[in-house]
């Protein structure tokens, strides 16, 4: 029990004082802008987290609640000059109802055909960006307010600040439905749906539910994109924003706790490194991407958490040196 | 005195596949405390049966009846809170969740609430998690698997796992257990260990349905035995009873003058 406690708050302890005193270490407002968009695509990371890494459900149209969620927090502000936590609740509220409605028949398929319809949605929602230009601007999208909370206009600071507590929340989040009986029948349902319904699970039920949860997280880290860029525009919905989803789930680590953390930093601050090598630039970072699923399967996230659960689980070394048997059936 | 009406009641039940018959107006019941087994020749719909009272598979005749419900309205997964739950052939168990855990699912049903319910009573929902480990404890106890509690299901070896299927569909607290093979992969030892443990769980008042290939196994466990050979049911009775009927002889064996004698 406490090593299970140990497990949830340590990595969110970490990762809060991290954020907390961040701001003090960086310099600039580039600086500050990568950090923000590291809690941006962790927010990202830990709802297709949820949904792949613990559900075992692939979809690859992620991007489509992310520019929705965005676009609607955008128009709502634009056109019904709604405050900034109405506007965001109304873009979840909506990612939540898309997330829905699209769940609902989508998720009947399993494996590679639920990865497909859920690519061919997210085409459709991207044609939609591109092409309805009176609604959603077109090419060049939509310009968002300037961000401001209750009357007070909000400094880069304040912003960063709003786009961290909101990844702090995702995470506590994640925590609670990994850690209690959802997490368990979710992984039921990943492992095993047949068996999953013979000892009690409403299989579709949880399939749909956690595929709106993670159009939910989805829909947050587009409003909280669309405030950090002041705008929003197709390529929210884009081939590269569920390319660099993959790649961030891929190095954090599929069903570890701070992997999409570690992912999101990795999948921004990388680029930023090798802008100076130009073309070589796409070369290293697919070499790099294939090192990580030969080498470390679990991600970066996930490699540490199961060496730090051997020390939690097992302080005397036990595991190791138990013998692993399972007998065949005749 | 009037006998109380069976708990669980077979009637008529058939499964087609197109033209293929698997089983064909099978009938028989399960009452309170008793423990009834299922025997046939491979191929016979043992399987398909079971499939068929489990809801595994959707029946295309007849009539399940367990403890005063059509059981061909409710679905595979509200089975276990109404008193039913089964284990299967090849031992299905979450093989990366730890024992544990793989036991609390079985309660899942006691503890049912959606995503938002569950966030909206928090306090609720970590007491009751506290109370299902609990449970799971006691029956892995029960089993004899305490010490294994915290280790991932799938490196257990497969005597085991098949202890904490049972476990996992105890806790779920069953009228009637459904066992698929139950004994199938285990050697002499662990097939004792489980005849004991069936019997213990008998004797508390659960009733028990099961298919078994294991004439040892069946004969010394079952009050009542039904016989099914080419999707008919073609005998019922006490064990004793059985092993003289001629007609379950004969599906075995073949016919005295037949040619399918081995």
């Amino acid at each position: 029990m406490s090593s299970t406690t140990l497990r949830n708050w340590l990595p969110a302890t970490v990762i809060l004082m991290i954020g907390a005193v961040l701001p003090w270490l960086l310099q600039g407002n580039f600086q500050l802008r990568i950090a923000m968009l590291t809690w941006v695509f962790a927010i990202f990371g830990m709802g297709f987290n949820l949904l792949y890494g613990i559900a075992g459900q692939l979809s690859l149209g992620q991007q489509a609640f992310f520019a929705i969620g965005a676009y609607t927090f955008a128009l709502l502000q634009i056109h019904f000059a709604l405050s900034l936590p109405l506007a965001l609740l109304g873009g979840i509220v909506v990612c939540a109802v898309v997330g829905l409605v699209i769940g609902l028949p989508v998720l009947r398929l399993r494996t590679h055909y639920l990865a497909m319809a859920t690519l061919m949605f997210a085409m459709i929602v991207h044609d939609v960006a591109l092409r309805w230009t009176d609604f959603t601007g077109g090419t060049s999208g939509l310009r968002v307010p300037p961000p401001s909370l209750f009357g007070a206009r909000l400094e880069r600071i304040d912003l960063y600040y709003l786009v961290f507590g909101l990844a702090a929340a995702a995470y506590c989040l994640q925590i609670f439905i990994k850690s209690t009986h959802l997490g368990r029948a979710l992984e039921a349902v990943k492992t095993d749906e047949t068996a999953a319904s013979s000892v009690g699970i409403d299989v579709t039920r949880y399939k749909v539910s956690i595929f709106v949860v993670a159009a939910m997280f989805a829909a947050v880290a587009g409003i909280a994109y669309a405030l950090v860029s002041r705008g929003v525009d197709p390529s929210y919905s884009g081939i590269g924003m569920v390319v660099n989803l993959l790649t961030l789930s891929v190095v954090g680590g599929l069903g570890s706790r701070i992997g999409p953390f570690i992912g999101a930093a990795i999948v921004i601050i990388a680029p930023q490194i090798l802008a100076g090598l130009q073309e070589y630039q796409t070369l290293i970072y697919g070499v790099g991407l294939l090192v990580f699923m030969i080498f470390l399967p679990r991600g970066i996230g996930g490699s540490i958490e199961r060496s730090a659960e051997g020390s939690f689980d097992d302080p005397k070394g036990e595991k190791s040196a138990r013998r692993i048997s399972r007998a065949e059936t005749p | 005195m009037t006998t109380p009406p069976p708990l669980l009641s077979i009637r008529e039940v058939s499964k087609r596949f197109g033209g293929l018959s698997a089983v064909d107006a099978v009938s028989f019941e399960v009452h309170s405390g008793e423990i009834v087994g299922v025997i046939g020749p491979n191929g016979a719909g043992k399987s398909t049966l079971f499939n068929l009272v489990s809801g595994l598979a959707p029946l295309t005749g007849g009539d399940v009846i367990f403890g005063g419900n059509d059981m061909t309205l409710v679905p595979p997964h509200e089975r276990s809170a109404i008193g039913m739950t089964r284990t299967f052939q090849i031992v299905r168990l979450f093989g990366h969740l730890s024992v544990i855990e793989n036991v609390m699912l079985g309660g899942h049903c006691r503890t049912t609430q959606g995503f938002a319910s569950s966030l909206l009573r928090l306090p609720k929902v970590l007491i009751d998690d506290r109370k299902l480990r609990h449970l799971a404890m006691h029956w892995l106890n029960f089993v004899g698997l305490s010490k294994r509690a915290d280790e991932p299901a799938s490196h257990l070896p497969h005597g085991q796992q098949r202890m904490v299927e049972i476990a996992r569909a105890m806790i779920s607290g069953p009228k009637l257990l459904l066992l698929d093979e139950p004994a199938a992969g285990l050697n002499g030892a662990e097939t004792t260990n489980l005849l004991n443990i069936l019997r213990q769980l008998n004797d508390r008042g659960l009733s028990i349905l099961l298919v078994e290939h294991d004439m040892k196994f069946i004969m010394g466990i079952c009050d009542r035995i039904v016989v099914l050979d080419h999707g008919t049911g073609i005998a019922q009775g006490t064990p004793q009873e059985i092993r003289q009927n001629p007609a379950v002889i004969e599906a075995y064996l073949g016919k005295r003058n037949g040619d399918a004698a081995h």
